[in-house]
């Protein structure tokens, strides 16, 4: 009896379409991989996490993950809007120490084409400090993140916090205060609905060479 | 079916969920919303003070490994996960074990991870003020 089951479910297996799942815009709609899906619609919704290190093939970011979430369907091709970033958490245990302090700075932003983020910061100083100087790094931490937010579009904004340019900012800024051991992003989300963020697709000829590499 | 020449996916992720009372081995592919395969120390152990032990957790993964290599899965990223929350924030007995044998296998394990769901803070232990009363 169960022999018969499990080739049911064989069929039922075989019969799944298979969709290529692109990264969005900021990421070059690099190509994440494969899901089974019976139809194009069930595929929608549906988020991907992959490490930052499966895209760049540096091994320094492996501890970065990245969740996608399919938005669009065309053919066998899924397009995918990026829905938050987190570091992960084997990672961060080892950056925080006992007698060390940590700073976390929380801010919720805009950026320039109107989608809503909440950043999460982290930096680690080198020893113990005051209060008072926990406060001055925050505020600094603060100032960095509205600045950004307030120049850069969506795309660019994430690029800039998950390849760590806000996060060297940073620790260099931070500096005249105290020395850190170093500075995070430590996680954003993507506060609007994600069918509000502006989707790009990549151009119609883009995509073509995409596809042939995909089945090749 | 001209899906046929098309190439299909080799990625899964195994989540291996290891508690004191069960071991839960569920292989999916890379979105996580379809299941490859899913079998449980359960479904080898007779008596059920066997099902979180380390050689029902091998037997259950060699299991899901196999329906999953038949399925095409070639790597799976582990996930590895303890009940969390306010109980037990360690993995059981059945996440070791489990884990060489989706290796011993066959499979691909690329990247192993720890997902316990930790609360920032904490619910309340259930049991009430004077404790669980057996």
């Amino acid at each position: 009896m169960s022999s018969r089951s499990s080739r049911a479910v064989r069929d039922k297996w075989m019969a799944k379409r298979w969709f290529t799942v692109l990264a969005s815009s900021a990421f070059g709609f690099a190509e994440l991989g494969l899901i089974p899906a019976n139809d194009e619609k069930s595929i929608l919704g549906r988020t991907i996490e992959v490490s930052f290190y499966d895209i760049t093939k540096d091994i320094s970011q492996l501890p970065i993950k990245i969740k996608f979430q399919i938005v669009d369907v065309d053919g066998d091709i899924a397009y995918t809007q990026f829905k938050g970033y987190e570091l992960s958490r084997d990672y961060l245990r080892s950056l925080v120490r006992r007698g060390s302090s940590k700073i976390d700075a929380v801010r919720d932003i805009t950026t320039v084409d109107g989608v809503d983020l909440r950043v999460m910061a982290m930096s680690v100083a080198i020893k113990r400090i005051k209060t008072s100087q926990i406060k001055a790094i925050r505020k600094i931490m603060f100032e960095i993140i509205d600045e950004k937010a307030s120049t850069l579009s969506f795309d660019e904004f994430i690029q800039e916090s998950v390849l760590g340019r806000i996060a060297a900012e940073i620790q260099v800024r931070a500096k005249k205060i105290y020395p850190l051991k170093k500075a995070e992003i430590r996680k954003i989300k993507v506060l609007s609905p994600i069918y509000q963020v502006p989707l790009k697709k990549p151009e119609k000829q883009q995509s073509e060479t995409v596809e042939s590499t995909s089945i090749s | 079916m001209s899906q046929k020449h098309k190439k299909r996916g080799s990625v899964g992720i195994a989540w291996i969920y290891a508690s004191y009372n069960n071991t839960i081995i569920h292989i999916t592919d890379i979105s996580g919303a379809e299941t490859i395969a899913r079998v449980s120390g359960g479904m080898i152990a007779k008596a059920d003070r066997d099902k979180p032990s380390p050689w029902a957790a091998m037997q259950a993964a060699i299991r899901a490994a196999r329906i999953a290599l038949d399925k095409g899965i070639k790597v799976v990223h582990v996930k590895v996960k303890a009940p969390g929350g306010y109980g037990p924030k360690t993995p059981g007995p059945g996440a070791g074990p489990a884990i060489r044998a989706l290796v011993r296998a066959g499979l691909m394990v690329d990247r192993i991870e720890d997902v316990t769901p930790l609360p920032t803070d904490t619910i309340r232990k259930p049991g009430g003020r004077r404790g669980r009363r057996v």
